[in-house]
């Protein structure tokens, strides 16, 4: 590039050096030049009148969108060459670019000592700054002799379009020694600095005076938030060496810079990257005939000027045919004076898992270009997709089984309940309680009849004559019961009332088996029950013939009857 | 013969009121069956409707759920959350119920960030839910019955070790029958009285004190946010919330779970 720009320089001077040499005296000739061709506003530029065996008294040359900044610079240079002698004298002027456009150098006519000669006039181009604005502001701190200056590439911009912001210390002292300066933080904008060598002063011209400029730090800027953005906080703490032994601190602050951020333009489309400087974007598949599970590429690249790291992955949805793996993302992206430029590029592996003809799925992208102030909607893919079985490849279809989430398309409560068999009256609950209290009641009751019950056993247990007075009536009873089955057969039937009549009186005399006498027991019935002593003693006589002689008696019912009657008397005598 | 004179008397009356119950069930199961054809045909108001004539008459988990649904259905949040509670109190692990809740608490307004003890009060709720009520009462009765069963056996049994046996087996019993009957207690307690209660109207105002003038609005609630009762006047009922929050709301404006 620099080579390429030399090239440029020495073709303008050999233009202006043949355009000038219109007319020729005694080898004499009179040359204009410039230091450049090309030059930006506030630059200087140095013309140069060459005088080849002449010499003349030039007044300075008043050039239209040239400043004058100083000079002549003279030089002379004579050689003798063979006898001949030759002389070249130079005046050298410079000026500072004050013109916005293109600068014609108009010809001059020069009278000089040797006759008079006419230079080609010819246009010194101005080019129109790329990275920043002007040096408006600069020029503006020639009023002071250390400046701060924070010069930012647009101070009215959308939302994520980039601004460039150069950093630039301003000295019209060539002692000055910077002890330390802070950066801006940018609030509200994301940053990307831009690599920039070791700062140092270098000398320049602004306005025609001579300074010393130092650039050190150059950010894109991309503003993140509507509104008056501020950037401010760009201070110097330095020191000025006055004379060799003294000197003295001084201190400088930029002025603050108002960047306005505007929102997006309404309508915003949908599916929106940001706000770009320049933008494009192309797919491009490495393959559209491919066969099953043979993987092939699509890369999705986006190229331009703007926050090219902020491009996230997009969304892009693939038939279920089709597996496809997180892209790999590839940056070559670089942060040069002009923004943030290179590309990003999304590269996905893709592997069909079923034959047939596809098309590659849309994908809708739009941006808003800040150059030409509009919505940029691009859709890509709908390229056709042909995938075939291929070689060693009988199934494609069966040969994999991917799975991936259920979609929920809709959500909604569970169906109702469609049978019941729990239907529990309201007024019916008073029945449960009752049954619950019954039930409760009925363990602690039966237990208490069983525990009365065995207290009752034990009480007999240890009182046995008592026991067996008590049991005497229900004893005789059951005897009688017995006998009765045997009404029909006599001998049975006395032998088993005689025993139950005895085993009554034994019982309700409370005697043993071996202390029992007829005549004993009826002794001791007359004091017990005397009423029915003689009618036990007709009873115990009669059942004991009969005993013995069983048909006596014709009518065993009679005497069983009897034998009742007498037990209920004497119960309910021997009682009272 | 005094007291077979009364045991007879109470046979009819024992056939009559089955009779009665035996009506009624078949009532409930006609208007259920009615408000599922309704449902189905897509009338959710009548749908309700014959539910809610079935909850007049019968207890049923059944037909709180589907009046829930139903009422979901037609958009009223706050009562299908009022029912799928009352459902769940009857049948507090019914999977469909804790579903559809759960679905209709996403459609509530506010959201309340629970205390961190709000866990053990739920397992309560859930043990002591009315559904459970039959369960405590026939674990209380089958513990109690078996603790005097075994005190039984323990006075029968002959030798040492078994009667030994019978008692360590009539302690456990006895005192497992005090813990269930605690529990079927505070089941009791809390099917006769209600302690949640539901906000139906789209907004309610939760004041300090129960009293329309007088008093600051503490903040306002919305449909299905459902809240603890403390206490209750005639007209105001006082809440507590999931958050801990605690304010009086006209009883109009709420129902009971």
């Amino acid at each position: 590039m620099t080579h390429g720009m030399n090239w440029m320089r020495m073709g303008w001077f050999w233009i202006a050096l043949i355009g000038s040499l219109s007319t020729w005296a005694q080898g004499a000739s009179v040359e204009l030049s410039v230091d450049r061709s090309t030059v930006m506003r506030g630059e200087s530029v140095q013309l140069t009148f060459t005088f080849n065996n002449c010499d003349a008294n030039l007044s300075v040359p008043e050039i239209t969108g040239l400043k004058y900044a100083y000079g002549p610079a003279k030089g002379n240079n004579i050689s003798i060459v063979n006898g001949r002698r030759s002389s070249q004298t130079i005046y050298t002027y410079t000026y500072v670019v004050t013109a916005e456009n293109d600068v014609p150098i108009p010809a001059y006519t020069v009278n000089t000592n040797n006759g008079k000669f006419q230079t080609e006039g010819f246009t010194i181009r101005v080019k129109k700054s790329s990275g920043t604005t002007s040096n408006q502001g600069a020029a503006a701190v020639l009023e002071r002799e250390v400046a701060m200056v924070i010069d930012v590439s647009k101070r009215n911009v959308v939302v994520g379009e980039p601004v460039v912001a150069t950093l630039q210390i301003y000295s019209q002292m060539s002692g000055l020694d910077v002890r330390e300066y802070s950066i801006p933080e940018f609030t509200g904008f994301w940053k990307e600095a831009v690599d920039l060598p070791n700062p140092s002063f270098e000398p320049r011209l602004l306005n025609g005076r001579r300074i010393q400029v130092a650039t050190v730090g150059k950010f894109v800027l991309f503003p993140q938030q509507t509104g008056e953005l501020i950037i401010d906080g760009f201070d110097l703490q330095g020191y000025v060496r006055t004379s060799f032994f003294n000197g003295r601190n001084v201190a400088a602050a930029a002025d603050p810079v108002t960047i306005r951020v505007s929102p997006l333009p309404a309508p915003v489309p949908a599916d929106h990257l940001g706000a770009f400087k320049r933008l494009d974007v192309e797919l491009k598949a490495s393959e559209l005939e491919v066969e099953a599970n043979q993987a092939f590429t699509v890369d999705i690249a986006f190229k331009g000027n703007g926050n090219l790291k902020f491009l996230r992955e997009p969304q892009w949805e693939w038939p279920r045919d089709f597996e496809v793996f997180d892209p790999e993302v590839k940056d070559r992206i670089s942060i040069e004076d002009a923004g943030e430029v290179g590309s990003r590029t999304f590269h996905y592996v893709v592997i069909p898992r079923t034959t047939g003809t596809f098309t590659i799925p849309e994908l809708r992208v739009s941006w808003y270009d800040a150059t030409r102030g509009e919505h940029v909607e691009r859709t890509l893919g709908g390229e056709s997709l042909t995938v075939s079985a291929g070689n060693g490849t009988p199934s494609a279809t069966l040969s994999y089984n991917s799975k991936s989430d259920i979609q929920i398309l809709n959500q909604d409560i569970r169906y109702i309940q469609l049978e019941a068999d729990r239907f529990v009256p309201l007024s019916g609950g008073g029945w449960m309680k009752v049954g619950l209290a019954s039930g409760l009641a009925l363990g602690p009751l039966q237990w208490l009849l069983l525990w009365a019950y065995q207290r009752r056993k034990a009480a007999e247990a240890r009182d046995i004559k008592g026991t067996r007075k008590r049991q005497a009536k229900s004893r005789i009873r059951k005897e009688l019961r017995e006998a009765q089955k045997s009404i029909h057969d006599p001998a049975t039937f006395y032998m088993a009332l005689g025993h139950g009549l005895e085993s009554y009186l034994i019982a309700k005399l409370g005697w043993s088996q071996s202390e029992y006498t007829c005549n004993g027991a009826l002794t001791a019935l007359g004091q017990a029950a005397p009423s029915t002593q003689a009618e036990w003693k007709s009873l115990l006589e009669a059942v004991d013939l009969a005993r013995y002689a069983p048909g006596a008696f014709g009518a065993p019912q009679s005497l069983y009857d009897q034998a009742e009657n007498l037990v209920n008397r004497t119960e309910k005598e021997w009682k009272s | 013969m005094e007291i077979m004179k009364k045991l007879g008397m109470m046979v009819p009356a024992l056939m009559l009121a089955n009779a009665v119950v035996a009506s009624t069930v078949e009532t409930c199961k006609a208007q259920f069956e009615a408000g599922n054809a309704s449902y189905e045909a897509g009338a959710f108001a009548e749908a309700a409707e014959a539910y809610e004539a079935v909850l007049a008459e019968c207890r049923s988990f059944e037909a709180e759920y589907n009046l829930a649904n139903a009422s979901f259905k037609l958009g009223q949040i706050g009562r299908s959350i009022l029912h799928y509670e009352r459902a769940l109190q009857l049948d507090p692990n019914n999977d469909d119920a804790r579903a559809n809740l759960q679905l209709a608490n996403t459609k509530v307004t506010d959201r309340i960030e629970p205390l961190p003890t709000q866990g053990l009060r739920d397992l309560w709720e859930r043990v002591v839910a009315k559904g459970r009520l039959g369960f405590w009462a026939m674990a209380l009765l089958v513990l109690w019955l078996g603790g005097f069963g075994a005190l039984s056996w323990r006075l029968l049994a002959r030798e040492e070790a078994m009667r030994r046996i019978a008692a360590a087996m009539a302690s456990v019993l006895l005192a497992l029958s005090v813990g269930v009957g605690f529990l079927f207690s505070a089941t009791l307690h809390r099917d006769d009285m209600s302690h949640e209660a539901v906000i139906l109207t789209p907004t309610a105002e939760i004041r300090n004190a129960p009293q329309a003038s007088n008093s600051l609005v503490l903040f306002i609630l919305h449909e299905g946010t459902k809240g603890r009762i403390l206490s209750r006047t005639s007209e105001w009922i006082e809440l507590e919330f999931a958050n801990g929050s605690v304010g009086w709301v006209a009883a109009e404006r709420v129902a009971e779970v």
